[in-house]
């Protein structure tokens, strides 16, 4: 066995005789069974009462009256946020973000009800899951785990013992490193493994592609448990005393975990200010009347689509055309107003996102702020998921809509409308909404500058080992 | 006394030239101050929000009162344009003249934002249907939300028990450690000791603490010196609840790391642990089913089938017996129709209302009795009461919007069953929901 082997198996023999660190895992093992089998019951809960108002809304739609396809438009239908089993480790920003929306012809609009919004501010101190697990409460163990590693050998005499056997200093710093990421990654490979096997058994789909995310899931932690336990080793290693080593690491904690996040979210909402609900939905109205460079009308672009039709047809009258020409004017409408929301959507989103690559640049000196990133893009909790949802759910009210504007167009005659009516043989047409989440691959596309981070603050603290070696 | 002010002088003599207590107090300072700012900003927003709410509902009156003055009524468009301003029917179903409701933010809400941002806080509201446009999120920001707000609450009652277990978790242990108990012990007790570094750390604590609830009171906006007397006596008693538990752990005579390890550990135990653990459980135990409003909010329509007209009309007029006697042939009901829709869909989904608020408070209510014994979420929770951030505030204004809806209606109704057209004057000088609450009150 080379040196590096026998410093980690030391250190591994010492932690079979400590107490503290039983009681680490036995909290741990405690902690995260708690954690899954609250998110199992919670995502049973949700999932049964998300696919209970889906399937309502899909009867209310299938069972409606008989009636004319543009009113059925405004009848509408409803878009239920997907339950994600991965949502179980990391519920990211799902608690902040809607979980259905109203789809009706003419309007996009909001998602309502976050989970947040059902709850009074205690909400904000956070919901225990394994995220929370692994991203607050394992770099606090592996931080008391290692805060005297270095000390203690250095006030036991080993450390020149060590020194004078022949084993570099930095070969110790590697295995002083090492144990206890090993330590932790066995921990979690198995606990990980329980939860698959838990989560199958309580009939809770989890494929394939959601096990690579785990996997995914996990080995970016470990890349933020390596940066965190070089800089553990490294304080240990110039700390004159256990109390100034555990002060200066409680405070990098703190300040990490605590302090950094909050402060830098508020900093981004300060530096990419959003507007308001009504500017937002007021400046919509305004272009859709106007037209979005502010000179064509809704009229005017009615009756330029009415004349190319007529000119197309070689008609006189809109009851000479083949086609009702209300209809026509509705798809259109539809179309258009479509444009202009997806135009200040997309100018919102651009805020939120300016938002999130402050936080993503940030990674650099925070790694909690890249791995939480990646972890709730992975899990498919992230904002970005949300914004998925809400074009999956718009293109699906697009295509409704537009189904029903057409059939009105193509069947109907000008002023039918209290006279054509459709009834299931149409409105079966429209599928019953889906969406599933992303793939891995994809899910982590809009994370590259957190995947950079993490990358080279894992590869920085690697190095940074030898120069901590030196001053050992 | 000799003794306190004795170990007062040599305290301080010894913690001021210290770097880490100069720059722990300053930077307490320094994130106390950005709290005030970005609690203020957050509020400033908001009220500027509500104000662009508020003009753009007078503009689209006003400009309706304006078209209504313009419209060419001899033609039979103009007959028609001016139906659709100025007919109370129509002013009732526009979807564009809306009436605002919104939830005033309190004087010191900068203070303790609570879940204000959040929180829907304002709404522009359709009589027609309550529960159609009610629903509603404000633009913002997942990942801004997810984070928390950086206000004065979070300083107060995260940042400043961090700052007591500094000062004091070595208290006593670090005369031991460095030998300097045994010299003191000759004149003084140990106790009297301990306790003198205590008083002293709580008396720096306080000033720093009561001098920033000064500075608060100077930014905030016509505030309640009531209501700042109960901020300021809530913040300190936690504090001194902190300070407690640091001097029962210093007196238990451990080491420095010893303590330090605990009063961390229960720090950590009472802000982020235990919280979390009571809100996952909480959210698990007491589902909140936003779910039941999907029928609500969508759009309502009149079915064809005239039995069912009928049955709603009778419905109605239990309701409002004064309209009984109305027309009720087609086409001269075919209007009052839409209005007794939307009156009774409303009236159907305000059971619904009522249950998820009841829903709702059950969660809280079990929130409150597991974290009965913390501090941490005490002082969290009676600080969102005073300053009008907590739940019950939040659920007294979307009653509040609930029955302005209804007052709205009501009068609306009598002149949509009138077959009046709306005044000039009904128009630009609507009953506003500032208006709608005093009266409320004054009855």
């Amino acid at each position: 066995m080379d040196t590096l082997g026998l410093i980690i198996g030391h250190q591994f023999r010492e932690w079979k005789r400590n107490r503290l660190v039983h009681g680490f895992i036995a909290i741990l093992v405690v902690l995260w069974v708690f954690a899954l089998y609250a998110g199992i019951v919670w995502y049973h809960s949700t999932a049964r009462i998300r696919e209970g108002a889906a399937s309502q809304s899909r009867e209310n739609w299938l069972g409606q009256e008989r009636k004319h396809p543009h009113i059925a438009a405004h009848f509408g239908n409803f878009a239920f946020k997907h339950v994600n089993p991965l949502s179980i480790f990391d519920n990211g920003t799902d608690m902040y973000t809607g979980t259905y929306v109203y789809l009706e012809a003419h309007r996009q609009n909001d998602v309502l009800f976050s989970p947040a919004q059902s709850s009074s501010s205690l909400v904000r101190f956070g919901s225990f899951n394994i995220a929370l697990l692994l991203q607050v409460v394992i770099p606090l163990f592996l931080f008391a785990l290692t805060f005297n590693t270095v000390l203690a050998e250095r006030n036991a005499g080993t450390l020149a013992l060590m020194k004078s056997s022949g084993i570099k200093p930095a070969t110790m710093i590697r295995g002083k490193v090492l144990a206890p990421l090993l330590l932790v990654s066995a921990a979690l490979a198995v606990l990980s493994l329980i939860s698959v096997i838990l989560l199958t058994a309580s009939s809770i789909p989890f494929g394939i592609p959601d096990l690579v995310k785990l996997g995914l899931m996990l080995l970016f932690h470990l890349l933020y448990y390596l940066v965190l336990l070089v800089i553990a080793v490294g304080v240990s290693a110039r700390s004159r005393s256990l109390k100034q080593s555990l002060l200066a690491l409680t405070g990098i904690w703190i300040f990490a975990c605590v302090v950094w996040p909050k402060l830098l979210g508020n900093i981004s909402g300060v530096l990419h200010p959003l507007p308001s609900n009504t500017l937002v939905k007021n400046a919509i109205r305004e272009d859709i009347l106007n037209g979005l460079d502010g000179h064509n009308t809704s009229d005017q672009r009615a009756k330029m689509l009415i004349d190319s039709f007529l000119k197309k047809y070689g008609a006189t009258t809109t009851s000479q055309l083949p086609v009702n020409i209300e209809g026509v004017v509705m798809v259109e409408g539809e179309k258009y107003s479509s444009r202009v929301y997806r135009e200040h959507f997309r100018r919102v989103d651009e805020i939120l996102r300016q938002q999130q690559h402050l936080l993503s640049f940030a990674g650099i000196l925070d790694p909690l702020l890249s791995v939480k990133n990646l972890s709730m893009a992975i899990c498919n909790t992230d904002p970005v998921n949300d914004r998925l949802f809400r074009q999956a759910a718009e293109a699906y009210r697009m295509n409704f809509v537009q189904l029903m504007n057409t059939d009105m167009a193509e069947h109907s005659k000008e002023n039918e409308f209290g006279i054509y009516k459709v009834g299931r043989e149409v409105f079966d047409r429209v599928a019953p909404f889906r969406f599933r989440p992303s793939g891995p691959l994809e899910s982590l596309s809009g994370y590259v500058v957190d995947l950079f981070c993490l990358a080279v603050l894992a590869v920085l603290s690697w190095s940074c080992i030898y120069l901590i070696a030196r001053k050992v | 006394m000799n003794t306190i002010i004795t170990i007062f002088h040599f305290e301080w003599k010894k913690a001021w030239p210290t770097r880490a207590f100069r720059l722990s107090l300053l930077g307490l300072l320094a994130v106390s101050l950005y709290a005030i700012f970005n609690g203020s900003s957050l509020i400033r927003d908001q009220r500027r929000n509500i104000d662009r709410a508020l003009a753009s509902e007078d503009s689209v009156f006003r400009s309706v009162v304006a078209q209504i003055h313009t419209t060419d009524t001899a033609s039979a468009d103009g007959k028609i344009a001016l139906r659709r301003l100025a007919s109370a029917t129509s002013t009732i179903t526009s979807p564009y003249k809306r009436w605002t409701s919104y939830w005033e933010p309190g004087s010191f809400a900068f203070l303790s934002a609570g879940n204000r941002d959040v929180y829907p806080y304002y709404h522009e509201l359709e009589p027609y249907s309550f529960y159609m446009r009610f629903f509603k999120n404000e633009v913002s920001s997942p990942l801004r939300q997810l984070y928390g707000n950086f206000d004065l609450a979070f300083v107060i009652v995260l940042l400043f028990p961090l700052w007591i277990i500094a000062l004091t978790f070595d208290a006593w242990s670090s005369e031991k450690e460095s030998g300097t108990l045994a010299i003191v012990s000759l004149a003084r007790s140990a106790v009297t000791l301990v306790t003198g570094k205590f008083l002293f750390n709580w008396v720096i604590v306080s000033v720093v603490l009561n001098g920033i609830l000064v500075v608060a009171l100077i930014v905030a906006d016509h505030p309640r010196i009531i209501d700042w007397l109960r901020i300021v006596g809530s913040c300190n008693a936690y504090l001194a609840s902190w300070f407690l538990l640091c001097y029962v752990v210093c007196r238990l005579r451990k080491t420095s790391v010893v303590n330090a390890i605990a009063l961390t550990a229960c720090w950590i135990l009472l802000t982020i642990a235990l919280p979390a653990i009571f809100n996952t459980v909480a959210t698990t135990k007491y589902p909140v089913t936003a779910e039941i409003f999907s029928n609500y909010i969508r759009r309502v329509q009149m079915p064809d089938d005239p039995a069912v007209k009928a049955a709603k009309l009778r419905e109605f007029f239990r309701y409002y017996p004064q309209y009984a006697d109305t027309d009720t042939s087609m086409p001269a009901i075919a209007n009052k129709l839409y209005v007794v829709y939307g009156n009774l869909s409303d009236r159907s989904a305000d059971p619904l209302l009522e249950r998820y608020i009841h829903e709702m408070r059950l969660r809280e209510a079990f929130l409150a009795w597991g974290n009965f014994f913390n501090p941490v979420i005490m002082c969290q929770r009676e600080l969102n009461a005073v300053v009008g951030t907590d739940l019950e505030s939040y659920i007294a204004y979307v009653k509040s919007a609930r029955a302005y809806v209804q007052v709205l209606k009501e009068s609306l109704t009598a002149k949509v069953f009138a077959d009046a057209w709306m005044t000039d004057d009904e128009l630009l000088h609507r009953l506003s929901f500032v208006e709608f609450l005093h009266q409320t009150r004054t009855k």
